[in-house]
């Protein structure tokens, strides 16, 4: 393996500038302001007075990625005196040989600590209380007015006559309602100067998308960070792009069941006109929404199908199979059995369903939900139903419980499930059957901030417990108050504007949980071959790397060595693959 | 004598004809077999009226469907049902009329299976069979609505068109509604019809559909002629109340524009007045319109046909956007009109609702800081719980079981034990609806007689050098006389967490199985968390029946939070609910599950540093058999590195075996006499580095490759 032996040599480096206390300078860096690296997805809730104690005083941003993916990194900044105006920007990167990654592909953005309720970081329960807690992603940090005083947040309208700021943070028996999508409320498009207060520890992020045409190797280059004083620092960038592009992911169980990924309740609730409708989209693409649910019913206006189908085909979200939306509700909530007349409404529908999923989508695998967490009664009484939807070769989705098994588990395609998703005992029975596509939800639903939480969560741990799908409740568009709720937070995993998307931290996690599936499955890929190629040593790599996976255990792996170790599996495999022609 | 002879022939003519409809409109048996049976004697009695039995053959057909409910749609039979409606076709003394009732039914029939052709066919022989206008508009208006159900608007347009049926209803089933509200503004502005004609046309514009929420074109229409329609009913307005209360319920500009409108309706109910005035102070507010908000809650303030609580709140709002008011006092100004109200004493339920509708509205007109103020002063109307306390002694050995607990004078002293009698909130029945996440809380809300009352339970905490005992104690006071099956006694929910900002550990115990679930997670394991592990007895349970009641113990052992152990004094939260049949009742007073802010405070005595101390030291002994065991594991992140084959040899040369000779020979030091100062070394530097043996090796590991594939050369 190249640079084996050096960078071990270099690992000492690594271990003691681990230890160090001290920073290391860049030349012409005023030692006032001190930075450093640290792990994009960690569970440490970095705060104004967090030592970054896990992170690497004064050392480059690295990012490994495949072509095509987008990948965070993240540093923390600290001055012992007030900074106002601090500008950061990124050079472009180079290879030796000058190819060039243009810093276009770098968004850079403030980590944004404000209040959230007494739950944050850990849960989506309400709670009345209010603490602070990293999760925003802003290019302008002012968006968001934070008082610590009182401890309340204000989103700033740039209205015509001015800046104003509006009370976010109201309890909820006060709170009269912000429209994020009307007010005049957006992100600026790329990172605004910063103020850098005395003492505090301040959190930048970086994603960087990778073009799928990036040539591999190693791109360097800089974080300047300038400012008034005057102020000149440059935080080395080392990009390493890797040789391969990630497929789409497939279960772990069978490589060619494709793992379908979707959130409940993403369909933007704006007119497909609306200025926020097409980059709402492109972000969830980009966060890896595979399967976007359309969220349609039978007696909307077609041009509202016709339109919606368009924007996930021109979004390039995968249509096979594909979510429509709901059929209709018929009969009673109960076991009460389903008249003729309530079958004969249903086919009917169902025939509308499949002649516009044939029109739109050039087959008939559309997926119509009925219902949400239903009683046994009546999941054996919708029998009838699911054979109507089957008949038109549509699929069924239900989101509940564990009797679904039991009561519908030979006609259920799409279902949800009330577990963990650790339970791989609940997945066995159902994957047995081999027919259904199934999920956790609920433990948790989205709405913790912690990016480490979701990123394991929505990945590898439900991935090796054998779900093969992604489909939590909920991706919820707001509302920006934390406290609007009785029981249950506003399950927010991005916040919209009247221009799209603001990017958390747990959205960002979100990504890399499905980049780590996808990164599982090339990894597969790559084995299987292996094992198909005849060549024992071949074989033995491709065995070794199964081998390795099965081993890892989703709840207490850290995850960050284990994407770098499915991609040393995965260098070493292709290798093989290259040697054995 | 003859008009006494024709009034009793009348009589028992009415008799009869009373009689015989009472016979016809017995209601028929429920079970769909005999509902057959029944119906069929019906229809095969001839004497009875042809078109009774006519009636009763239809029926007889409906019952035979209804017999197919519950089959899956390709195994139903109709053909009973179809003999039924054919048999009708063929009695004998039916006149043309019924006779063309006959064939709609099955006309009707074959329409609901989609069979258009055949069912229009039946309407055409009914129009055959029935000349007269009557007959003719009902078989027309079946043939199309057996078009429209094919989706052929042409050719259903044709027949209303043709027939003069009413296109407004045609192009509201079709959902054209644009064509609906021209049709519609064309009869409201005929002067020459009848303004009853024409106030129909106007309830049936497409404005008023509840898929179309055109908030300027209902204003436009309204303003246009609301006032010409009010003149001859001034109840006409309250068809905006649906508007007011779904499409436009969150429309500031609407709600003040329609408000006026329907309090001007005589027949507004008291709840819906109630509603209209609440947000119509709230539209007025948001829009800056002060004036007219203070006209409007002075009028309402007087307005006996508001309640009360209404009425108050209005005073209130003149009160507090009266300019001169601005610094004053919000609880005085609540209280000191609240001693006004004489008429109706309000509850402070509704007294609190009032003030934080000022609030409410002071915050919508931007006057934040008034707005904090009122809210204040309704929170502290509420008179929440103060925070309980739980204290957590130290002891040289708490118990470590039911028994132990039960024979320990720790239980004897209720100063220190935490009563469970705090109501739970009011959300329960959604929480049960709605929290998938969680099942098995074997709770419900209040119903019944079974009262919270009937049981008392409290809960005792002590800690020593293993972790942190909780135990309860339920007593039922009568005991349940109902069984089903197990006996139902619920169970307890709780939380425990070290710091606000820290993960919190969530358990469910089943009551009197004593079935534990620490499934919801809200952190998984890194540097500063530990997942709890029952098989390695980081979290242990027991429950048993005892006497008149049941006992649960609950552990924590250290382990788990070995870097922030408690100081004496030191406050943690805790928080536990009794879930019952009769709802929960909980420790801290939580108003909704998994609420940090109503939880209880843990306070630890007795954690001197000689006590902290021997946790420290039993750590010790933990934490190094933890890393030796790992150490030894073939799998484990030593044997896998060191592997020549699986594993990485040159990595493991230059990281991990100078990671493990170093932590190697701090296990050595581990003696049963350690002295303190070597205790508390080790606690430092060795205990975190054992506990975290797999996690500081996944670190080197990262930083290794990360550096292998970003040097610079």
């Amino acid at each position: 393996m190249g640079g084996t032996v050096s960078a071990a040599l270099r690992l000492g480096t690594w271990l003691s500038l681990f230890f160090r206390s001290d920073p290391l300078w860049v030349q012409g860096a005023p030692p006032s302001l001190e930075w450093w690296e640290v792990p994009a997805l960690s569970d440490v809730r970095r705060m104004f007075d967090t030592v970054p104690w896990d992170g690497i005083p004064g050392g480059a941003v690295r990012v490994i990625a495949a072509q095509g993916e987008y990948e965070p990194a993240s540093f923390v900044l600290r001055s012992d005196r007030m900074r106002e105006n601090v500008r950061l920007s990124v050079s472009d990167l180079t290879q030796e040989d000058g190819h060039r990654l243009s810093a276009d592909r770098i968004d850079l953005r403030v980590v944004k600590v404000w209040y959230q309720n007494g739950n944050a970081w850990h849960s989506y329960f309400a709670d009345p209380g209010s603490i602070l807690v990293p999760e925003l992603l802003l290019h302008d940090e002012n968006l968001i007015r934070v008082d610590r005083e009182s401890r309340a947040n204000y989103a700033r309208l740039d209205e015509p006559s001015g800046p104003r700021y509006v009370w976010i943070s109201a309890p909820r028996e006060l709170d009269t309602g912000f429209d994020p999508f009307t007010a005049p409320f957006a992100d600026a498009s790329t990172l605004q100067p910063v103020t850098l207060l005395p003492g505090e520890f301040k959190q930048l992020w970086l994603t960087v998308q990778i073009p799928p045409e990036a040539k591999p190797g190693l791109y360097r280059g800089e974080i300047v960070v300038s400012g008034d004083d005057p102020l000149r620092v440059l935080i080395p960038l080392l990009v390493r792009v890797l040789p391969f592009e990630l497929p789409l992911p497939r279960s772990y169980f069978d490589l060619d069941r494709p793992f379908l990924v979707t959130l409940m309740g993403a369909w933007p609730p704006v007119p497909l006109d609306h200025p926020a409708m097409r980059p709402i989209l492109r972000n969830l693409r980009a966060h890896n929404v595979l399967h976007l649910d359309m969220a349609c019913r039978v007696n909307m206006p077609e041009e509202e199908i016709a339109g919606r189908a368009a924007l996930v085909k021109e979004m390039g979200f995968e249509t096979r199979p594909v979510f429509l939306g709901w059929l209709s509700w018929v009969g009673a909530h109960d076991g009460t059995p389903l008249t003729f007349d309530e079958l004969m409404s249903v086919r009917r529908e169902t025939v509308r369903w499949r002649q516009l999923c044939e029109r739109l989508f050039g087959h008939t695998e559309g997926i119509v939900g009925l219902g949400d967490e239903q009683g046994a009664a009546w999941v054996a009484k919708t029998r009838p139903i699911w054979r109507l939807v089957h008949e038109q070769g549509l699929r069924s989705e239900l989101a509940g419980h564990r009797h679904y098994l039991v009561k519908a588990g030979h006609m259920l395609d799409v279902y949800p499930a009330a577990v963990s998703p650790s339970d791989l005992l609940e997945t066995r029975p159902w994957n047995a059957v081999g027919h259904t596509w199934m999920s956790f939800y609920a433990n948790q639903h989205t709405g913790v901030e912690n990016p480490a939480f979701v990123r394991r969560q929505h990945g590898l741990l439900g991935y090796l417990s054998d779900f093969s799908m992604v489909n939590n409740y909920e991706f919820a568009y707001g509302p920006w108050n934390d406290w609007v709720q009785d029981l249950y937070k506003p399950m927010v995993l991005a916040y919209p504007t009247c221009q799209g998307l603001v990017d958390t931290l747990a959205w960002e996690g979100f990504r890399e949980a499905i980049d780590d599936i996808r990164y599982a499955t090339l990894l597969k890929t790559l084995a299987q071959a292996a094992l198909r190629s005849g060549d024992l040593d071949r074989i033995y790599a491709g065995r070794k790397a199964l081998l390795w996976l099965a081993l890892v255990n989703g709840a207490t792996a850290d995850l960050n060595a284990v994407r770098l170790e499915m991609i040393r599996y995965i260098l070493l495999l292709r290798k093989g693959l290259e040697n054995g022609g | 004598m003859g008009g006494s002879v024709s009034s009793r022939l009348a009589m028992v003519l009415l008799a009869v004809v009373v009689a015989e409809y009472a016979r016809t409109e017995e209601t028929s048996p429920a079970d769909p077999m005999a509902a057959v049976e029944w119906h069929r004697r019906q229809a095969e009695d001839v004497s009875l009226p042809a078109r009774t039995r006519i009636e009763a053959w239809s029926r007889m057909a409906e019952s035979w469907v209804r017999t197919q409910d519950g089959l899956e749609l390709h195994r139903m039979d109709l053909a009973l049902a179809e003999k039924a409606l054919r048999r009708a076709l063929e009695v004998a003394d039916a006149s043309p009329s019924d006779l063309a009732d006959a064939w709609i039914h099955l006309g009707r029939f074959y329409e609901r299976q989609d069979r258009f052709e055949e069912a229009r066919a039946c309407y055409a022989k009914a129009a055959e069979l029935d000349p007269s206008p009557a007959g003719q508009a009902k078989a027309a208006r079946a043939q199309a609505s057996a078009w429209l159900a094919e989706g052929n608007e042409e050719q259903a347009r044709a027949i209303y068109e043709s027939r003069g049926f009413d296109l407004i209803e045609l192009d509201s089933k079709l959902g054209r509604w644009d064509r609906v509200a021209e049709r519609c503004e064309q009869t409201v502005g005929d002067t020459n019809l009848d303004i009853r004609i024409r106030w129909r046309a106007f309830s049936r514009h497409s404005v008023w559909n509840w898929r179309n929420a055109e908030e300027e074109t209902l204003r436009t229409l309204c303003d246009r002629w609301m006032p010409l329609f009010v003149q001859s009913d001034s109840n006409r307005p309250l068809i905006l109340l649906q508007k007011f209360k779904n499409a436009f319920s969150r429309r500031p500009t609407f709600i003040a524009w329609a408000a006026p409108w329907l309090l001007s309706a005589p027949d507004l109910s008291s709840t819906d007045r109630d509603l209209v005035l609440s947000a119509q102070f709230q539209a007025l507010a948001s829009l800056g319109r002060v004036s007219d908000l203070m006209a409007a809650a002075e009028r309402a303030a007087s307005d006996l046909r508001a309640s009360p609580k209404v009425r108050y709140r209005a005073r209130l709002i003149v009160r507090a956007f009266s300019p001169e008011f601005r610094e004053g006092s919000a609880s005085a100004a609540a209280e000191d009109l609240a001693v006004s109200f004489r008429e109706v004493k309000l509850t402070a339920e509704e007294r609190c609702d009032a003030v934080q509708g000022v609030a409410r509205a002071l915050l919508a007109a931007g006057r934040e800081s008034e707005a904090r103020k009122w809210h204040r002063a309704a929170e502290e109307m509420r008179a929440p719980y103060p925070r309980a306390v739980l204290p957590c002694v130290y002891q040289s050995e708490a118990p470590r079981d039911i028994s132990g607990w039960l024979a320990s004078p720790l239980i004897q002293d209720f100063t220190r034990a935490g009563r469970l009698n705090r109501p739970y909130g009011e959300n329960l029945s959604f929480l049960l609806e709605t929290d998938s996440a969680v099942t098995g809380r074997n709770a419900a809300p209040k119903q019944n007689d079974v009262r919270a009352g009937e049981e008392e339970t409290a809960v005792w905490a002590a800690c020593d050098s293993e972790g942190i005992w909780f135990f309860f104690l339920t007593r039922h006071l009568h005991p349940p006389k109902k069984m089903e099956g197990p006996i139902w006694a619920g169970s307890y929910e709780g939380y425990l967490t070290s710091g606000q900002t820290d993960p919190y550990y969530f358990f469910l115990i089943e009551i009197p199985s004593g079935r534990l679930s620490s499934s919801f997670r809200t952190s998984y394991r890194h540097r500063t968390h530990r997942l709890v592990d029952v098989e390695r007895g980081t979290l242990r349970t027991d429950t048993r029946r005892c006497g008149d009641g049941i006992a649960t113990v609950l552990f924590y052992g250290w382990e788990l939070f070995y870097d922030r152990l408690p100081t004496d004094g030191g406050e943690w939260l805790f928080e536990t609910i009794r879930w019952t049949a009769a709802g929960g009742v909980s420790l801290g007073g939580s108003r909704s599950v998994h609420n940090p802010s109503h939880w209880a405070s843990l306070i630890f005595q007795g954690l001197n540093e000689e006590n902290r101390r021997a946790i420290r030291r039993r750590l010790i002994q933990k934490a190094v058999a933890s890393y030796r065991e790992m150490r030894r594991d073939p799998g484990g992140p030593v044997g896998w590195w060191a592997d020549w084959d699986l594993g990485d040899p040159v990595f493991y040369n230059k990281a991990v075996r100078p990671l493990v000779e170093r932590l190697d020979v701090w296990a050595e030091e581990t003696v049963s006499d350690m002295s303190d100062e070597t205790v508390e070394r080790l606690f430092r530097e060795a205990v975190p580095r054992w506990l975290e043996f797999d996690l500081e090796l996944s670190t080197l590991r990262e930083y290794y490759l990360k550096e292998m594939w970003t040097e610079i050369p």
